[in-house]
């Protein structure tokens, strides 16, 4: 009775509109109290903020969301699309697939689906509807191909699936490589299948064929990236770094290529590093306010018991995690990942070692609904992003998405039933 | 009213400096400390301490208050943007800032609390190099102090618009800004 009580008043705070970090805070710090008084609740208020914030590996979420700034302003990515344009620009529907491509590219040195949608809404949409790309379709690709920033490596999601649920880091940023290549291809054949029922919605190429010494020309402006994504996404598989070593020779990198293309000054530095400090800040105080939620439940045995409850089921493994997983989809539909995965984690990954699952594969699982919940209504962010930048009504966003939407839920089932698919990269790192 | 946010925003503002600097500093410690260890395999022996300690630390705590002014602490304001009434909103407003404001003021107690015994006992980290506890622990209320004070102002801007009718600048969240990166 008294966790549904807090429950509904974690509801309400988060309705009347505190901060999602304070909402779950304030919730849990209710709770701490009226099970334990004040002792209990200021005894956790003690130690949980200073030893959330103290946390060395929670360093790499800074790290990847300064290198995330560095690159943006380094301009590199703006020249990205074309690069990738010029090259698939014969094949039918190659602005689309160019757009695909460039978001997956993107999320190779930016782990954030924000600026990648805001990057990609500024120069790929206008492009496509230029040449006759229906808007809904345009803005709706757009939307779900920055989402695939939070799979691919630098992913600050499945860093803190990691830290939360104590999975090795290293194994889980370099799994969400080859599930993120798949999120491109299956966008790709989502694309080009809408493209074939409906040739009217769009599909023409940007211009004639580029000839070859410009396409090299042009792959000359994007090696840097390259570079980038070895050194993190590389070193992280041969594992002769740590992820808090691998994430700040990233932003390290990002910040020698910003500067070296002329685009820093002592002004745009301390801008990056205060933005940075800023979306950290926000995250960390997610954590924290989760954290203390999770000792509510914890005290109450809540968590407990629904484990407990879950394991007595005896239904087979498979209806359990699809019952997960549609949890996932619809918090995702409400509430910020980063206070799903500080809330959930601790109670689904339980229930899931317990089933004999990969606490790594899942990882991926969870991710990969966590995009969804980016592109769904009501509360889809990159819908938003895009709508905002674009000026189109988020609705209509909405509902070019769907048909993607529904091509990433049939990936998702397919990750689901073969993990191999997602553990055959980590499965052979060297260590 | 102008003039303590004002203050605030100058107090924050040194904050952010140092913030910066700290974010700044983690990076290139990291990044020489690989460097170091590969090359010369002496890597540093307190950048695992001084990072998680001090400059983690001294990142999000002195960050806070900033953070929200900036409002980069993201809300789920689409229900309340629908309400027309300013009183309304104001009173819900309020019960959010009474809320965060003791939450707050919960944490600032207990790191003050902590911070005294570790300068009473001369607290020392267990690592290799022997650095003051309370050096990392005073951040806590000093970050809290100031994100403690701008809900409070936050509160009374809002009680002021409750009891007038009349929304004044700055006291609803600005929509644009809501979406964060």
């Amino acid at each position: 009775m008294l966790v549904i009580s807090i429950v509904l008043l974690l509801i309400l705070f988060l309705v009347i509109g505190m901060p999602v970090g304070f909402a779950i805070g304030c919730a849990g710090a209710i709770g701490l109290y009226a099970v334990g008084g004040i002792p209990m609740l200021l005894s956790i208020l003690n130690t949980t903020p200073f030893s959330t914030a103290a946390h060395y590996e929670l360093m790499t979420i800074p790290m990847f969301i300064l290198m995330a700034e560095f690159i943006v302003v380094s301009g590199v990515a703006d020249e990205l699309f074309d690069t990738v344009n010029a090259w698939v620009a014969s094949i039918r529907g190659g602005l689309g697939i160019s757009t695909v491509i460039t978001g997956a590219a993107f999320g190779a040195v930016c782990g954030s689906s924000a600026a990648s949608a805001a990057t990609l809404s500024s120069t790929a949409i206008p492009q496509m509807v230029k040449h006759g790309y229906e808007k809904k379709l345009a803005s709706g690709l757009t939307a779900i191909v920055g989402t695939l920033a939070v799979m691919i490596p630098p992913s600050n999601g499945l860093v803190i699936y990691g830290i939360i649920g104590d999975v090795d880091l290293g194994k889980l940023l370099v799994a969400g490589f080859f599930p993120g290549i798949l999120g491109a291809l299956t966008l790709t054949i989502a694309l080009r299948y809408l493209l074939w029922r409906n040739p009217a919605r769009g599909g023409g190429t940007a211009a004639n064929r580029v000839p070859m010494r410009e396409k090299m020309r042009l792959l000359k402006g994007i090696w840097p990236m390259l570079v980038l994504f070895i050194l993190v996404t590389g070193v992280l598989y041969l594992g002769v770094a740590t992820p808090t070593e691998a994430a700040s020779m990233g932003a390290f990198g990002a910040f020698v290529l910003a500067l070296v293309r002329r685009k820093l000054d002592a002004a745009r530095i301390y801008r990056a590093l205060t933005r940075t400090a800023r979306t950290s800040t926000m995250i960390t105080m997610i954590i924290i306010g989760a954290l203390i939620f999770g000792y509510f439940l914890t005290i109450t045995e809540t968590t407990q018991n629904i484990v407990g409850g879950i394991g007595a089921l005896h239904s087979p493994r498979w209806v359990i995690l699809t019952l997960i997983i549609c949890v996932y989809i619809v918090l995702g539909c409400f509430l910020d990942q980063v206070a799903i995965l500080v809330l959930t984690v601790p109670i689904t990954l339980p229930i899931i070692t317990a089933l004999h699952y990969d606490p790594v594969w899942f990882g991926i699982i969870v991710t990969l609904t966590s995009e969804i919940g980016l592109v769904t209504p009501p509360f889809g962010l990159n819908a938003f992003i895009v709508s905002k930048t674009t000026d189109t009504p988020v609705e209509q966003v909405f509902a070019g998405v769907t048909p993607f939407f529904l091509a990433m839920a049939v990936l998702l089932v397919i990750l689901a039933a073969f993990p191999e698919l997602v553990l055959w990269i980590p499965n052979s790192m060297p260590h | 009213m102008q003039i303590v946010d004002r203050w605030l925003c100058r107090i924050e503002q040194v904050a952010m400096f140092l913030v910066a600097v700290a974010l700044f500093s983690m990076m290139m410690i990291t990044v020489v400390d690989v460097v170091l260890r590969y090359a010369f395999n002496a890597p540093f022996s307190w950048s695992y301490d001084v990072i998680g300690n001090y400059l983690l630390v001294i990142l999000f705590f002195l960050a806070l208050s900033y953070t929200l002014r900036e409002q980069g602490h993201i809300a789920l304001d689409l229900v309340v943007r629908k309400i027309a009434s300013v009183r309304a909103r104001a009173a819900l407003a309020l019960i959010g800032d009474v809320l965060a404001l003791a939450f707050f003021v919960g944490i600032l107690y207990e790191g003050a609390v902590t911070t005294r015994s570790d300068w009473v006992n001369h607290y020392l980290l267990p690592g290799v190099v022997p650095l003051p506890t309370w050096l990392a622990h005073v951040f806590v209320p000093i970050g809290c102090g100031i994100i403690a004070l701008r809900i409070l102002h936050q509160l009374l801007l809002h009680a002021a618009s409750l009891a007038t009718g009349r929304a004044g600048v700055g006291v609803f969240p600005d929509s644009d800004s809501a979406a964060h990166d």
